[in-house]
């Protein structure tokens, strides 16, 4: 099924030049600042004859303005996002995953906290969308990954309303709040696929997690797995991060060198997140009496934490979310979550004709 | 030469809800939600306070763990059906 866009849908009679482009979209702050493609008629026909889906269908509705969220509205923010129309599906998917309940995109949205939706796309839908798991996967240079971030962006500020200083009460927000997707690098992975180690069956995912800051973990020196678990172990411990004071999860991207010592040293996935479990551990004597009050009633649903006089930086073994991502280099890179948002893998489903 | 730019913000339905008649406050039991930030205790402990000693209200406390988590599913259905009206504060 096709689905035209109607004579009706809402739009502005523009000057058909760049400038004017902009000027519109600065006017009806409807941007993130960047340059847009304009969503006309014609191309968003294009970008609904790619896909067996009612353009008028609605996949919810968007916090905090409760915008409804059609597959049309979509398509429009992912064209002003620069985006193909191939990669609908992946966009579909990725909002049905930040529509769960236990996402918190409310929260997400509203909150002071640096917090932005990180995608990981898993599957071959990666590759045929020609998205970069490699060297520099975190930016920039690769349409794909920059273009499906900043979609589900835009869509996140014009349909659920939440633009900075207004709803979106971030204090100082994030660079990863323009984009932030990348595919997980399963071919220099020694495990399975990060979905597949959740229980997700699915040929093709797309993973979201509320991602609060995007930390490099620098280790160009340990050769045992050993000394490597030691060392990521106090990058975890950080004091002053939302994931040590509220507990939640936290996504390890270990480069592939990194994961691959972790590999030759005889160790699965569970063992890595039970090592680091045992041993990303602070002292209690560190903190202040009135944080650690703080976070003894944070982080109280998981006692253990507080074994040894001291504070662990995981609830509980499997908060640590491992996948492989990233080229050559010594570079894995941590994100710290929201205790308050749980991360959801949603099958990518929709065939693209 | 011009082009038809359409409109991303899609469209917003709402639903209005029943405003609740102040007169019938006497003697219901209201439920308080402390989001757990700085001061929400405070703050609604002082205009719960208040709703007892004007309209003999009972009040109900709850404390979230993180303000930024939703309260649990089975504290919002035990408000439902014991209280008659939520207050939530906002600390800081």
């Amino acid at each position: 099924m096709t689905s035209s866009a109607a004579v009706s849908d809402p739009f502005w009679e523009v000057e058909d030049s760049p400038e004017a482009w902009m000027e519109l979209v600065e006017s009806k702050g409807i941007g993130d600042g960047l340059p847009i493609v304009p969503p006309t008629p014609a191309r968003l026909e294009r970008w609904l004859a790619s896909i067996d889906r009612d353009g008028d269908e609605v996949l919810g509705t968007v916090p905090p303005r409760w915008g409804q969220l059609t597959i049309k509205a979509l398509a429009i923010n992912a064209i002003m996002a620069g985006g193909t129309p191939e990669m609908l599906p992946v966009l579909i998917a990725a909002f049905e995953a930040m529509l769960h309940d236990e996402f918190n995109l409310f929260t997400i949205q509203v909150t002071t906290n640096p917090v932005t939706p990180l995608l990981l796309v898993t599957g071959p839908v990666a590759a045929e969308l020609g998205m970069n798991s490699g060297p520099g996967y975190l930016g920039p240079g690769n349409r794909a990954n920059a273009t499906i971030g900043r979609a589900v962006r835009l869509t996140m500020m014009n349909v659920g309303g939440a633009h900075p200083g207004t709803t979106d009460r971030a204090t100082g927000g994030h660079p990863g709040k323009y984009t932030l997707a990348f595919a997980e690098n399963e071919g220099d992975s020694p495990w399975e696929s990060f979905p597949r180690s959740q229980g997700q069956q699915a040929e093709s995912t797309v993973t979201a997690l509320g991602a609060v800051s995007v930390f490099n973990h620098y280790d160009s020196v340990s050769s045992s797995a050993e000394d490597m678990l030691t060392n990521m172990a106090e990058t975890l411990t950080a004091r002053g991060t939302n994931f040590m004071q509220m507990g939640g999860n936290v996504m390890i991207l270990l480069c592939p060198e990194h994961a691959r010592t972790l590999s030759r040293h005889g160790l699965s996935r569970e063992q890595i997140q039970q090592e680091l479990y045992q041993r990303a551990q602070a002292p209690v004597e560190k903190f202040p009496a009135s944080l650690m009050e703080a976070v003894r009633w944070r982080r109280k649903r998981f006692p253990a934490v507080f074994d040894d006089n001291s504070v662990r930086a995981l609830d509980e073994p499997a908060a640590a979310l491992i996948a492989v991502a990233g080229g050559p280099g010594k570079h894995t890179v941590v994100v710290f979550s929201l205790s308050s948002t749980h991360h959801v893998i949603q099958p990518i489903g929709l065939p693209v004709t | 030469v011009t082009l038809r730019f359409l409109d991303p913000t899609s469209t917003v339905q709402v639903t209005p809800i029943q405003s609740f008649p102040v007169g019938a406050l006497t003697g219901v039991r209201v439920a308080l939600i402390d989001n757990s930030k700085e001061n929400a205790d405070y703050l609604l402990g002082v205009v719960g306070q208040h709703l007892v000693d004007r309209w003999g209200v009972e009040l109900v406390t709850h404390k979230k763990r993180v303000a930024s988590e939703p309260l649990a599913a089975d504290k919002f259905d035990e408000i439902a059906r014991t209280c008659s009206l939520v207050l939530t504060g906002l600390g800081d």
